[in-house]
């Protein structure tokens, strides 16, 4: 299944309170798409009209042309997975994951107790007994192994240590090597993750500030650095998202793309030039102060 | 009824069986306790199942109560549709009802064997009447638990469609028990003197109830049908 998902001019009201405006994005099978933005952005919002746990209040959300809300069949094909209070859940992982196995047509048992046995999260404890980071295991396992063609991770790692989450994000890769899949990752953990990256799209005070490859998306800002007067004489009339100074040195983030004639200025003067990261972008892009588009 | 539904079906009723399990059993504790230390005629000559007809309903509204809370979000994240949901949430509410009213004759056919508790239903001479008065009371027996399902999913939606709900329920459940109740059992003198029933017979008051049944469950599917889940 070559799933394409389209969310058109899309807008979502909660009572009185316009939630997302004319949200606007399309997904393809085989990509791993970053939904980030910042809280309260709407990004959980976004997902939940994905998962059809809410309808949108206008606009059209479709997976291949079909509106999946209350449709059986669409429906068990999209995975929302999300941080679950367990507190009181005294199932144990293993009987969530028969659960999953028998509503789920494409779960896979045998990769998802693999993936259990990978974050060392016990599959015959209770939930309600597992840490925060071993409940956090059992909702990415379940994920991962249901091979739905929409799969969504909202801040799935909440919880997890460092080896967990390079193990998930591992998972993650080998699982989109494995069969045609979208997958959404929602995150806060922006500079950990953006190598997952296909495609990103930034959410800002629940409108679609952009979506864009990543590696287009890079390329929006350089960062230019070397003695301060030098850096100063290149930025001069540029849009300018930081400087940071370490003694003489300074260096600038700087939005905008480098023409042939900027990049021969930064040979003559000398200067180093480096790619911004995502993470920095990310939050230079959605500070809310005049001047920064 | 979908492949889907039926799974649910049997997982909502399975986790009602658990719950049950405690319910029963508890509930026949406080009536041999009630038999041990209180000396009145009527209450010990009142059969276990004779008294756990009213407690079941009180019973199934709560779990009906429950039912949003506990299984909306876990049903529409393994990709059942809020359809799947209601059918099967509504079948599940037969299957429990069915059982815990057999659960309950079962163990009181036990405890009639024993010389210390009653055997009798108040109020019922025996054979068709019998069969009458406890189907009458199964059909609202399921009526409580629509109407706390109805009651569950009105506070889901909010607090406002909540007491609408609550207020509806208690039209629902005392205009059936006028029809259900020789001397009526409003509790309120006017619409008991009306003595609904006398001239009506069982058949009518069962229709009726079904009718009733069947404007809840409409109710229900209309008020959840577009209900959104909220999650964090």
């Amino acid at each position: 299944m070559n799933s394409v998902l389209k969310l058109e001019n899309v807008s979502l009201d909660i009572k009185k309170d316009g939630i997302l405006e004319n949200i606007s994005v399309e997904m393809e099978a085989g990509k791993v798409y970053g939904l980030i933005g910042r809280n309260g952005a709407g990004k959980t919002s976004i997902l939940s009209l994905v998962a059809s746990f809410r309808k949108p209040t206008k606009g059209a959300l479709t997976i291949d042309g079909v509106d999946p809300y209350e449709n059986e069949k669409l429906m068990p094909k999209v995975d929302f997975l999300y941080e679950v209070d367990y507190s009181d859940e005294y199932d144990t992982a293993g009987k969530m994951l028969q659960t999953a196995k028998r509503y789920k047509e494409g779960f896979d048992m045998e990769y998802a107790l693999e993936v259990m046995e990978g974050f060392g999260a016990p599959v015959d404890k209770a939930l309600h007994k597992m840490s925060k980071g071993q409940q956090a295991a059992v909702n990415a396992a379940i994920g991962l192994a249901s091979n739905s063609p929409v799969t969504i991770f909202d801040e799935v790692t909440n919880g997890m240590d460092a080896p967990s989450r390079e193990y998930f994000y591992k998972q993650v890769l080998a699982a989109k090597e494995k069969s045609q899949r979208i997958f959404i990752l929602s995150t806060h953990i922006v500079s950990e993750m953006d190598y997952l990256f296909d495609e990103v799209i930034i959410v800002h005070h629940g409108r679609v500030k952009l979506q864009e490859p990543l590696d287009v998306l890079l390329e929006r800002g350089f960062r230019v650095s070397g003695p301060e007067e030098k850096v100063a004489q290149f930025t001069t009339g540029k849009e300018l998202l930081s400087t940071e100074r370490l003694g003489p040195i300074r260096s600038d983030m700087v939005l905008g793309r480098l023409s042939e004639a900027e990049l021969q200025e930064i040979d003559r003067l000398y200067l180093d030039i480096s790619t911004v990261k995502l993470q920095d972008l990310f939050i230079r892009l959605t500070e809310d102060k005049e001047g920064v588009e | 009824m979908s492949g889907k539904s039926g799974l649910a079906t049997m997982d909502y009723s399975k986790e009602f069986g658990k719950w049950s399990m405690w319910y029963i059993p508890i509930f026949a504790l406080v009536y041999i306790i009630l038999n041990v230390f209180i000396r009145e005629s009527e209450l010990n000559d009142m059969s276990f199942f004779a008294m756990a007809l009213s407690a079941n309903r009180v019973y199934m509204l709560v779990l009906g109560i429950l039912a949003v809370y506990t299984f909306l979000e876990w049903s529409l994240s393994l990709g059942l549709t809020r359809k799947d949901f209601f059918r099967a949430m509504v079948s599940a509410g037969v299957i429990v009802t069915l059982l815990v009213t057999a659960a309950t004759a079962a163990i009181s056919f036990v405890f009639g064997l024993m010389p210390w508790f009653g055997t009798g239903i108040p109020e019922v001479s025996g054979g068709m009447e019998t069969i009458v008065h406890v189907g009458g009371y199964m059909l609202s027996t399921l009526l409580y638990f629509l109407g706390g399902f109805l009651i569950s999913v009105g506070f889901y939606r909010g607090f406002v469609p909540g007491m609408g709900t609550v207020v509806l329920n208690i039209i629902l459940f005392m205009a059936t028990d006028v029809m259900w109740s020789r001397e009526g059992a409003a509790g309120i003198p006017a619409i008991d003197s009306l003595d609904l029933m006398s001239g009506m017979n069982m058949g009518a008051a069962a229709v009726m109830t079904l009718a009733v049944l069947a404007i809840v469950c409409a109710v229900l599917y209309y008020t959840i049908r577009d209900i959104p889940l909220k999650i964090k």
